[in-house]
């Protein structure tokens, strides 16, 4: 953090701070790879939805997804590049730093 | 006082335990561990006391062929069983233990902590090394039992190595995958089976190929209860629905 309290969650990843991005984000920095389907499962999330979210993830360089084969299976691999594990990183960084924030707020209330 | 390391943060070592039980969740590990236990107890049988005929020589090539397979190739043998069974039904996923450099893996853990968050870091660090010293304890109990159950000619180390090899089980895989019953009762009681039976009077490698007959039959009944379990509970999806 930079140091400007509130302020700096005006700088929070847009792109990482959605729901739905989020649950995908850390699935993806958990594992080395995940497909369509599993992440699907993991997140509870229709294909259309997952589709577009999985979308804006790519156009932001935060994913790679690949079309590939396991057998005759065809599989829609995705992976999270250098720049998305750094981006989640940092968002990650801030959100504790926030939420601890918060619990210590409470523990003075 | 409550520090930010002490803050609730997102659910990455959940997901990854997740990830990585999900490769045990249909049975087919413990399958093809289980026909590999067979196959040794097979070979070992077979080159018993018996005169060599060529075709025992030729069998006894073909068996040992097919271990080296199943052990050189054992992750192979299951992505491939999991390609045509678990990954259209629930999905592919691979977790930073199975990576194609290992160091990889170890990278990820160091990189996503990013040096600063120690705490997690730690924490990191401590279920990776957690899990590494338990597989240690786990291998080294199992062949020592095994030695022992070689070179040690009594009715009793039969029972003894059950229940060693249910304890080395246990051990190292309690806080990964679930085990039932029918491993870790059916050790002990393959053993106390074995000493009722006599067969601890048995040379030594027809000692350990009974066992590891048991011990085979064991984890393919385990691996087969759970396959079920798992097919019932996720059947395969339509064309449309892919």
């Amino acid at each position: 953090m930079s140091g400007n309290g509130i302020r700096d969650l005006t700088s929070l990843d847009r792109v990482i701070h959605e729901p739905a991005r989020l649950m995908i984000m850390t699935v993806l920095y958990a594992v080395e790879e995940a497909d369509f389907v599993y992440l699907q499962r993991e997140c509870g999330l229709t294909q259309g939805n997952l589709s577009s979210h999985l979308t804006k993830l790519e156009e932001a360089s935060y994913l790679t997804i690949t079309k590939t084969f396991k057998g005759k299976y065809p599989l829609t691999v995705c992976k999270l590049t250098r720049k998305g594990a750094e981006a989640f990183r940092a968002y990650s960084e801030k959100m504790r730093l926030v939420t601890g924030g918060l619990s210590v707020a409470n523990q003075n209330k | 006082m409550l520090s930010p390391a002490d803050s609730p943060s997102l659910p990455i070592r959940e997901t990854e335990e997740r990830a990585w039980r999900y490769w045990f969740s249909d049975g087919l590990a413990t399958l093809v561990a289980g026909f590999t236990c067979l196959l040794i107890a097979w070979f070992l049988l077979l080159n018993g006391h018996k005169p060599a005929t060529p075709f025992s020589i030729g069998v006894t090539f073909v068996l040992l062929g097919m271990y080296f397979v199943f052990l050189l190739r054992q992750r192979q043998i299951v992505e491939w069983l999991k390609s045509r069974i678990t990954y259209p039904r629930t999905g592919y996923v691979r977790t930073p233990y199975f990576g194609e450099d290992e160091s990889q893996s170890l990278d990820l853990t160091v990189l996503s902590m990013g040096g600063a968050d120690a705490t997690r870091e730690q924490e990191w660090k401590r279920v990776h090394e957690d899990r590494k010293r338990r597989a240690v304890l786990a291998i080294v109990l199992s062949a020592g039992a095994m030695i022992a159950l070689l070179l040690i000619r009594n009715p009793w180390i039969c029972a003894l190595t059950g229940a060693a090899l249910s304890a080395a089980l246990w051990i190292g895989a309690r806080k990964d995958q679930r085990l039932s019953w029918i491993v870790l009762a059916g050790f002990p009681f393959l053993g106390v089976y074995l000493t009722i039976f006599r067969y601890g009077n048995a040379p030594g490698p027809d000692r350990a190929a009974y066992f590891l007959a048991g011990a085979g039959i064991l984890f393919v009944a385990e691996g087969a209860v759970t396959l079920i379990r798992y097919l019932r509970k996720n059947p395969r999806p339509r064309e449309n629905e892919a």
